[in-house]
């Protein structure tokens, strides 16, 4: 299985990389091949190609803002949490996600 | 896009939050900007530079101007991003333009973030109507930019305008008049709500208001905020430091330093990895000593012209050593505090790995 991810928040320099590094560390420990791309103060960073969103089975975003080009993930079945939800539990996040895309 | 429907979804509330919040992250850089390079400016040219800087003769004067100029777009660009956030592109032009009338009206961020979401509202309203295809493609290079602008801006003027204006100018005075307990309790709410979940969304909803009031030309409770929150990651320092190897284990105890250099960044993110694991004590702990540091800020009068930085706009503040005075003082009580409450480590402690992403 292959996710991809985007997380941001307001400030862009703390939660945002917390929760992707949250997320990665998740969805390793479960044998999920992840990729997140993080939208933070300094830009887009890691940005998710078109052939990453091809091949992805399912797609998080974890943000407390609109993130920018959403529709990219429009064809991915995609779970939308806040980005505290990602920092605290990403754990359940995966696994609500993987439960939704089966 | 294939939403995946959660228990429970996010409402009307939400979605407006999360508005607010995108043109606040888009502001940030633009009040920082600003409030640094015009503090630079009072430093070269004393506190008064503002009155004459037109004149630019001097450097300070240019120096000066250059960064008003950018502050001046902070409610703006606050209104511009939330009505993208809500209506995408065409949000931004009549976004902007609420954010400039607000300056003109005085009603403040208030004002520019009321008209941003009506403006948001409204455009979304005006991308829905059908259109017959020949005029799709000026809709919104055309219509929606001129219409959403006109309609909204003289809602503004004359309507939901005047009711901001008045609480605008009730803030104001009442800010100007606060007694000396009232500054302190207002000084220890904000401190309080920015030390209780460490940049999660109390933290952030006070981050808002002292923004906002900042951008508006109100620089006392800026100092509340940021002292208050650059005493957290201090104070966890301090635990730690006390603590000691029955209190901490080896991971943890290496956080120490983390949480020290992101105390002088005013990034208190750090903290929360402990706060996860010890919430009850560790919160209550930092709240009094952020209490404490934001009160006695309000109470002194010291004002922040820089909304963000920590140790490196402390020479920017009315008064520096006060400032490094308080936070060292809330650190302390913070760190002194949770040193007591929190509970030795069990015989059999494994050490977990404790990833702080905020190291790399």
């Amino acid at each position: 299985m292959f996710i991809v991810a985007v997380a941001s928040c307001p400030v862009g320099i703390a939660h945002t990389y917390m929760a992707a590094a949250n997320l990665k560390k998740a969805a390793q420990a479960k044998g999920i091949e992840i990729k997140v791309e993080t939208q933070g103060a300094t830009g887009i960073e890691d940005e998710l190609t078109a052939e990453d969103i091809a091949r992805a089975d399912g797609a998080i975003i974890a943000s407390d803002v609109r993130i920018k080009n959403p529709g990219r993930l429009e064809p991915v079945p995609t779970l939308t949490v806040g980005v505290s939800e990602a920092v605290k539990d990403a754990k359940s996040v995966i696994e609500e996600l993987v439960e939704a895309i089966g | 896009m294939a939403e995946i429907q959660r228990k429970k979804k996010k409402n009307v509330g939400g979605v407006i939050r999360d508005a607010i919040m995108t043109g606040i992250s888009y502001m940030i850089p633009v009040i920082v900007g600003g409030g640094v390079i015009t503090a630079v400016a009072k430093m070269l040219g004393g506190y008064n530079i503002g009155a004459d800087a037109a004149s630019m003769e001097t450097l300070a004067q240019v120096i000066f101007t250059i960064g008003n100029n950018l502050f001046a777009f902070a409610v703006p660009c606050l209104s511009a991003f939330i009505a993208y956030a809500i209506a995408d592109k065409p949000g931004i032009a009549p976004g902007y333009a609420m954010g400039v009338l607000a300056g003109t009206m005085n009603t403040g961020f208030v004002g520019g973030l009321v008209g941003a979401l009506l403006v948001g509202w409204f455009v979304l309203q005006m991308k829905k109507l059908n259109v017959p295809k020949a005029l799709q493609g000026v809709m919104p290079i055309m219509f929606i930019p001129v219409v959403t602008t006109l309609v909204c801006g003289l809602l503004m003027w004359y309507i939901i305008g005047v009711p901001i204006s008045w609480f605008m100018a009730w803030l104001t005075g009442l800010l100007a008049s606060l007694s000396t307990v009232s500054k302190f309790g207002l000084g220890a709410v904000i401190g309080a709500m920015m030390c209780f979940d460490n940049g999660g969304p109390i933290g952030k909803t006070a981050a808002l208001f002292t923004n906002g009031l900042n951008a508006d030309g109100f620089f006392i409770p800026t100092s509340a905020k940021m002292c208050s929150g650059m005493t957290a990651p201090l104070g966890m320092a301090i635990a730690i430091l006390l603590g000691g190897k029955k209190k901490f284990s080896e991971g943890e105890r290496k956080q120490a330093v983390t949480c020290l250099l992101l105390s002088c960044c005013y990034i208190q993110e750090c903290v929360i990895p402990f706060q996860l694991k010890d919430p009850v004590r560790l919160t209550a702990s930092i709240m009094i000593g952020g209490a404490i540091t934001g009160g006695l800020c309000m109470v002194f009068g010291l004002e922040s012209p820089a909304v963000h930085g920590g140790a490196f706009v402390i020479a920017m503040t009315s008064n520096p050593l006060l400032y490094i005075g308080l936070w060292l003082l809330g650190g302390c009580i913070s760190g002194v505090l949770y040193a007591i409450l929190r509970r030795p480590l069990p015989e059999d402690y494994v050490d977990e790995d404790m990833d702080n992403p905020m190291l790399g």
